[in-house]
């Protein structure tokens, strides 16, 4: 092919448009300056503020236990959908319920925290449960909308998923129980991996639904960033932000290296 | 090679002695139903110890089915499943003697060959190092002594064929089952593992039940071979009875290559039986005699070999059996040539010769006319 400038130039401003904000937001971060616009010299100084202040530390600890929570709440459930729906072929509702579970992929997320807080509401005044709101609101919020997230994940691998294997294996003697965990369980172990990281992800994401179902004293890390930010963005958030990002993008890095390295160990063969 | 005498014959042939052999595997009236479609249809079938049997059908003929049923893959609508004396109709896979190599060999992708064999002796709790042992004896069985730390995906399809032969082999398994054994290998190597696997059957004395759609495959395996149609069982037989005396035109035709010639009985004896027939512009003089009335409509197939061609007109057989045409096609295949005759109703007739002189330059050739004739033994009449 012959080789044009239009498509180096094209991908250079498509990149520079995705990462020139957060390019920016890092090398702000190292700032001396106490303006965030103007650059001064450079300093950790913000990075070692950020670790002094307890309520953004408490957050982001916050963040991380819902996050890894309702991840894992939500792989359980999402690995069980998928199963049913890949497994059993044909039950009553089947469309119903493959439809419901992939319902809240595109719901609003204003819709879906403000139904989920009248929810709790109204468990709260008939069952007494759960009272008020906090972490364990957010958790079982983000742990709905994961769900649909894993489901969709596990079901590709299930799909392709070669039935012989497990009948191979029950037929040398494991019980079905047996034959999921030996056999099943680690071959789609990649899908349950990028799926568990996949809700991760959502679940620090989320401000709109974590806004609707939390109660005092318990905001989330982006709860904190945002109700900092409108009083004026200041430098600390910026070495907050660096650090997610950096903590995100291991996250991804890992993902892809585990789908990367499984792929041709899963052939199926 | 010398003959067998009678005795032993038996001894290898326990079908032929129903009397004194009890068979091994059992299968009584079974039928199997997928909401509205019948897949098998009250199939009765007695397998013998140390059996190489071959189920032959198409796909959908309930082969599959039935084979997954004997495994416990699937549980029979009715019917009952008896295994070396045993009731095993109920009983779920994990639970049975029996082994099964799959189709797509099912290895385990994510363990190494020695564990994909070792998996089942594990499950039986077996000690490390009898495990160990066995694997090791297998490994050699199947010639993979050096590849046992790799993964499937590592070996060739031949290689990962052998391995679930092992896999399957490990359990020392009374009966084994096995889904198109050779179906996903290239032709030179399907024919080089054939008879390895018989080699493997005859040393082991397993019993061996074959599913496969090649019927040159379950010709050269089979000790006998169940030929299936549309969920029932069509024949079962050695592979000389098959093909020598199909009981039916779906069997005749199924096996090989058969010409199909439909017919009125005229003279029905109880030492022979004569079929007029307009498709061959002649009548067929059949040696003997025939379960059927006079003037019934029935057909009757002779296989291309066991007719002859000439130019001269021959004698016949009782005014029979001497039929016309004129050489339509001819398909030389280096050892035999296949004649496609065309006779004046229009019907064809495909008659093989062998070509014992070497570039015979007086063989008959393109729209010459020739007689076509056969013994009264080389047909098969057939009644439905």
């Amino acid at each position: 092919m012959r080789k044009g400038w239009f498509l180096p130039i094209a991908a250079a401003l498509g990149f520079s448009f995705l990462y020139a904000p957060i390019v920016s937001l890092v090398i702000f971060s190292f700032n001396e300056s106490s303006l965030v616009t103007v650059w001064s010299g450079f300093s950790t100084k913000w990075y070692g503020e950020l670790f002094s202040d307890p309520q953004l530390l408490g957050a982001a600890w916050l963040s991380l236990q819902i996050a890894a929570l309702s991840a894992s709440i939500a792989l359980v459930l999402g690995t069980l959908a998928a199963i049913a729906l890949v497994r059993f072929r044909r039950f009553r509702g089947r469309t119903l319920f493959a439809g419901m579970v992939s319902a809240p992929l595109v719901m609003p997320d204003v819709i879906t925290g403000l139904s989920l807080l009248l929810l709790f509401v109204a468990m709260e005044g008939f069952l007494g449960w759960p009272q008020g709101r906090g972490m364990l609101t957010i958790v079982i919020a983000h742990a709905t909308f994961c769900t649909a997230y894993v489901c969709v994940v596990v079901q590709s691998r299930l799909s392709d998923f070669d039935r012989s294997l497990e009948e191979a294996a029950m037929d040398l003697g494991a019980s079905p129980v047996r034959t999921f965990f030996d056999i099943t369980l680690p071959i789609i172990a990649p899908a349950l991996v990028s799926g568990w990281l996949l809700g991760f992800t959502l679940s620090l994401d989320d401000l709109v639904i974590a806004s609707f179902v939390s109660g005092p004293g318990s905001s989330t890390l982006p709860m904190v960033i945002f109700s900092k930010v409108r009083l004026g963005v200041s430098p600390d958030v910026n070495a907050l932000a660096s650090i997610i990002i950096g903590i995100v993008a291991l996250g991804v890095l890992a993902a892809t290296i585990i789908q990367l390295r499984s792929k041709p160990r899963d052939r199926q063969v | 090679m010398a003959k067998k005498p009678q005795q032993l014959a038996i001894d290898t042939r326990p079908w032929r002695d129903t009397a004194n052999n009890k068979p091994f595997v059992r299968i009584k009236n079974v039928s199997k139903k997928f909401g509205d479609i019948i897949a098998v249809h009250e199939v009765s079938l007695d397998i013998y110890k140390s059996e190489l049997f071959c189920l032959l059908g198409g796909s959908g003929s309930g082969k599959s089915t039935l084979l997954r049923m004997l495994a416990g893959f699937e549980t029979p609508t009715s019917g009952t499943i008896e295994i070396d004396g045993q009731d095993m109709t109920e009983v779920p896979p994990y639970n049975r003697p029996v082994n099964m190599m799959f189709q797509s060999y099912a290895l385990f992708p994510h363990m190494s060959v020695e564990q994909n064999i070792a998996y089942g002796l594990k499950r039986d709790g077996l000690p490390r190092a009898e495990i160990a042992a066995r694997v090791n004896e297998l490994l050699v069985l199947v010639k993979l002594q050096d590849y046992g730390k790799r993964k499937p995906h590592q070996l060739s399809g031949g290689q990962r064929q052998r391995v679930a032969l092992a896999r399957a082999l490990a359990k020392r398994p009374k009966l084994l089952l096995l889904d198109e054994p050779l179906g996903a290998l290239d032709k030179k190597l399907r024919e080089e593992t054939q008879f390895e696997l018989v080699k493997i059957q005859e040393q082991l004395g397993v019993t061996f039940i074959v599913v496969t759609h090649d019927q040159e495959e379950a010709m050269t395996l089979a000790t006998r071979i169940g030929v299936m149609n549309q969920g029932e069982i069509a024949m079962i037989g050695e592979p000389t009875d098959i093909y020598e005396f199909p009981n039916s035109r779906f069997v005749a035709n199924f096996i090989g290559s058969a010409n199909m010639v439909e017919g009125v009985v005229s003279e029905d004896e109880p030492d022979h039986v004569r079929i007029r027939s307009s498709e061959l512009g002649c009548d067929i003089y059949v040696g003997h005699g025939v379960d059927c009335a006079p003037e019934q409509r029935l057909w009757w197939a002779i296989r291309p070999e066991k007719m002859v061609l000439s130019r001269e007109q021959p004698a016949g057989l009782h005014g029979a059996n001497v039929a016309t045409g004129i050489v339509e096609e001819i398909a030389y295949l280096g050892d035999i040539s296949v004649y496609q005759i065309a006779l004046e109703s229009g019907k064809r007739l495909r008659v093989s010769q062998t070509n014992s002189v070497r570039g015979n330059p007086d063989a008959i050739t393109w729209d010459e006319t020739v007689y076509v004739t056969w013994d009264e033994d080389a047909g098969s009449v057939l009644t439905s």
